[in-house]
């Protein structure tokens, strides 16, 4: 009997390791997705082309890899990570050492995937007031956006809103759009603010 | 005499309902004084740019600066001054395009006085609500401000919070101060870099 008993208790500690598990495996889905100054996910900004193709175990197609004509420093690539679609943004990255050695360095990351959320749950369908309560401790700015009337002119949108989070006036920063038809946000971008007018 | 009763009651019900919606409407403003208003230009007729000399002309008074005795090369110098009833601080830079170069003129104003408001009746005890809602369509930049924990550290306060609210000539701003989430005072000054 008390064999029996031994036993039972055993099959109760394995079902209960059993019942952990699902949840442990909810939290890393969540930290797939997770958005913060840094990046989303393991998509981190500052990593280079081929750090981002080991991590993600896929090749990341640049838009324009064999433009040598208009000297473009700059490039994109749409990719698929998990369930959610990334827009990257990359730059070169010159080598000091070596003459027109460069990598791609990955400037910043768009999406308009709801499954990407901030650790606060700020993420697509969060309001104005949401994302200024859950940054209470950061700096903020915001402005309706600018948009290009013509070749020359530039003017605020009434339609598009933007607020920045960022932690100093300069470096990584969190850009929530919003759309201003329905005050939500549509779409979020992490990458680096640099202030060229100084 | 029933007639008048029944008049006399619905006048009353009608003044209360009347009431009730004044109350029930805090993000109706009353519209202040233009000596009272703040803008990003100054308060009142209290201007930015102005001269200590034009300042002293319009309002009949020799101002008191803080630093008058300082015998040292400053540049900078603050006033306060009794304006259409409320204190206001007076911050002056010396005009250096002036020669000799003695002259100070106004570069900034604060004032923690209840009677100033901007013009859309945004004042002392509003919250950061209120002045978001009021300057939907200006940039804003906000955040805790920093306090020196000490000489070399820097940390960022849980209780002071500033909102300074520009426009896209980015020349000027108006600053609002808050103190446990509350407005405690008001500034309009010239927009400096960080």
């Amino acid at each position: 009997m008390r064999r029996f008993s031994f036993l039972f208790f055993l099959i109760f500690i394995f079902a209960c390791k059993q019942k952990q598990d699902p949840s442990a495996t909810v939290k890393a889905e969540n930290t797939d997705y997770l958005v913060s100054l840094d990046g989303i996910g393991p998509v981190k900004t500052g990593m280079s082309q081929e750090e981002l193709e080991k991590i993600l175990g896929q090749k990341i197609p640049l838009t324009n890899p064999t433009d040598n004509s208009s000297g473009s420093w700059m490039d994109s690539a749409v990719i698929r990570y998990k369930d959610a679609e990334l827009k990257l943004s990359f730059v070169r990255t010159y080598a000091y050492d070596k003459p027109d050695s460069f990598h791609m360095r990955l400037n910043d990351i768009t999406t308009k995937s709801p499954l990407v959320k901030t650790a606060g749950g700020i993420g697509i369908g969060s309001t104005k007031k949401e994302i200024v309560e859950a940054f209470d401790q950061y700096r903020l700015y915001m402005a309706p956006e600018f948009i290009m009337t013509n070749d020359t002119t530039w003017e605020r949108s009434k339609a598009l809103y933007s607020i920045s989070v960022r932690e100093g006036r300069e470096g990584p920063q969190i850009v929530f759009h919003i759309n201003l038809k329905d005050k939500k946000v549509y779409s979020i971008e992490v990458g680096t603010y640099y202030d060229d007018q100084e | 005499m029933k007639n008048v009763l029944l008049i006399l009651l619905a006048a009353l019900v009608f003044t209360g309902c009347k009431q009730g919606d004044k109350e029930k409407s805090p993000g109706i403003k009353e519209k202040p004084d233009a000596e009272n208003t703040i803008t990003k230009d100054g308060i009142g007729n209290l201007k930015i740019g102005m001269t200590k000399t034009d300042l002293e002309k319009m309002l009949k008074a020799t101002l008191s600066m803080k630093h008058a005795k300082d015998t040292g090369e400053i540049w900078m110098d603050t006033a306060t001054v009794q304006y259409a009833g409320m204190e206001v601080e007076l911050y002056f830079q010396k005009l250096y395009s002036e020669e000799p170069s003695t002259e100070m003129e106004l570069f900034g104003l604060s004032t923690k006085s209840p009677l100033c408001k901007t013009t859309a009746g945004i004042g002392v005890g509003d919250d950061r609500n209120a002045v978001l809602t009021a300057y939907e369509e200006n940039p804003i930049t906000m955040g805790p401000e920093s306090v020196m924990v000490n000489d070399t550290t820097w940390t960022l306060s849980k209780t002071n919070y500033s909102i300074h609210v520009s426009d896209d000539k980015w020349d000027k701003q108006i600053s609002f101060y808050l103190i446990n989430k509350k407005i405690a005072s008001m500034e309009a000054g010239l927009q400096m870099g960080e």
